[in-house]
């Protein structure tokens, strides 16, 4: 089924909505959860979840593009509860060491961001994510948002696993610069 | 503002920007255009891979030598790789312009400003751990970082061949690849870049370091050095495959040149 006849179905509020959604995209949200999470059982709640909200969500919302609209959910679930494991000691998938890699950009140390700092943050990132090289953004994407293994990214795209490092550190670099520039860090 | 900020900003930028979709499309494409450029390359490319130093143009998408098995005294048969992928057709000017990139203007400017030329044969792989960020104290010494130590693969080798630098080139064994890491030493090594070295002949380029880091680093895909057991020396190009490709083409064509002395 395609993307608008499910979202139809939710628009229906027919709940054969989440089934299709769960077939079509239930393993892309459960390899995102499980790359933040890194325990299988965790990540499959975490998906469970994420349908919930969609169906919570959809609508009113009408997703441009049901896959990253359900990733989004899926990512930001994972996260909280990366969070929660993390109070209880609880270890982690990769969401850990991304987060340390973004520490170079700005510390962990500091406060959350206000939401008129958020606000400005948001939309320098997404102006630096526009103007990256295609090549390096794909690599900061899957990296940053699918939480995604340097293993599994340098597989995916032919590359050494030092290579895909190394452009991640050059990314990380660059936006903290463009932020720095841009008087937001 | 902190790293969870950054974190979350990501998740929330466009969807153009995060759509991995279209990635998968050009990835198969590639794939797909490598297969079939690999199929019509083997009739050629497996008498020209049985010996590198054949009188044949040898390119870095043609042919690469495989052997061996990580214990490997024995060299497998050579066979064929896939070619590597086409590098992006355009550098982008801002890396250049950042990294404030000098090229070797020629394959004889690359042989020249090397100190150490050898023919080697990688005959086995281990695991080191190695610094892979650098702080400098104000004698511009690297300061310790336990923190940023990551395995990183050590491939050994012997000595085939000394073009350059006598017997001090006979004491190197060994060299690190895989990543950035990077310890001042007496020599800078580089060899051709390849997506995984595997066993088999490599010409490695040894430097001394007062060339510069940066100019080095702009010009090689991998500049790596151990002598004895002390790690010594290693950095990545970061994979820009401009600079790969590059650093490929020159060292063929020093090749070349010295198979027509």
């Amino acid at each position: 089924m395609n993307d608008v006849d499910i979202i139809g179905l939710f628009f229906k509020r027919d709940e054969r909505a989440l089934s299709e959604v769960s077939a079509k995209y239930g393993a892309y949200c459960f390899t995102v959860a499980k790359n933040i999470l890194g325990v299988p059982a965790d990540a499959e709640e975490c998906v469970s979840s994420a349908l919930f909200k969609a169906w919570e969500t959809i609508p009113p919302k009408r997703p441009e593009k049901l896959r990253l609209y359900l990733a989004r959910i899926t990512r930001s679930v994972a996260f909280n509860r990366f969070r929660e494991m993390n109070r209880q000691k609880r270890g982690g998938g990769e969401a850990a060491l991304v987060l340390d890699e973004l520490a170079e950009i700005v510390p962990a140390e500091g406060g959350a961001a206000s939401e008129a700092e958020y606000r400005e943050l948001k939309a320098a990132v997404n102006a630096f994510l526009r103007a990256l090289p295609e090549r390096e953004r794909r690599i900061f994407v899957a990296r940053v948002f699918r939480a995604e293994p340097v293993k599994a990214i340098a597989r995916g795209l032919g590359m050494t696993e030092g290579a895909v490092m190394t452009s991640l550190s050059r990314t990380r670099k660059k936006l903290r610069q463009k932020l720095i520039d841009e008087e937001i860090i | 503002m902190n790293n969870e900020d950054i974190f979350r900003a990501v998740g929330e930028a466009d969807d153009a920007v995060l759509d991995e979709e279209k990635v998968k499309r050009n990835n198969s494409f590639r794939r797909i255009a490598g297969m079939a450029a690999a199929l019509l390359a083997v009739g050629a490319a497996v008498l020209i891979a049985v010996n590198p130093w054949n009188k044949e143009k040898q390119t870095s998408t043609d042919w690469r030598p495989v052997m061996s098995n990580e214990t490997g005294a024995t060299p497998e048969p050579f066979v064929v790789k896939a070619p590597m992928p086409e590098p992006d057709a355009t550098p982008n000017p801002e890396w250049f312009a950042e990294a404030d990139y000098k090229p070797f203007k020629n394959a004889q400017e690359l042989a020249d400003k090397a100190d150490i030329i050898v023919r080697a044969q990688i005959y086995g792989e281990g695991s080191v751990m190695a610094q892979t960020r650098f702080e400098f104290d104000e004698n511009g010494d690297p300061i310790p970082d336990e923190s940023s130590m990551e395995p990183r693969t050590l491939y050994e080798f012997s000595i085939v061949e000394v073009f350059k630098g006598g017997n001090e080139a006979l004491k190197l064994d060994r060299f690190m690849t895989q990543g950035c890491s990077f310890l001042f030493s007496d020599y800078y090594l580089c060899c051709p870049p390849a997506p995984d070295i595997d066993c088999g002949e490599y010409i490695l380029f040894l430097y001394k370091p007062e060339i510069g880091s940066q100019w080095l680093w702009d010009n090689c895909a991998m500049m790596v050095g151990f002598l004895g057991d002390e790690v010594k020396v290693s950095y990545s190009a970061m994979g820009n495959p401009v600079i790969e490709s590059r650093f490929e083409e020159l060292t063929y064509a020093w090749l070349e040149g010295m198979r027509d002395r």
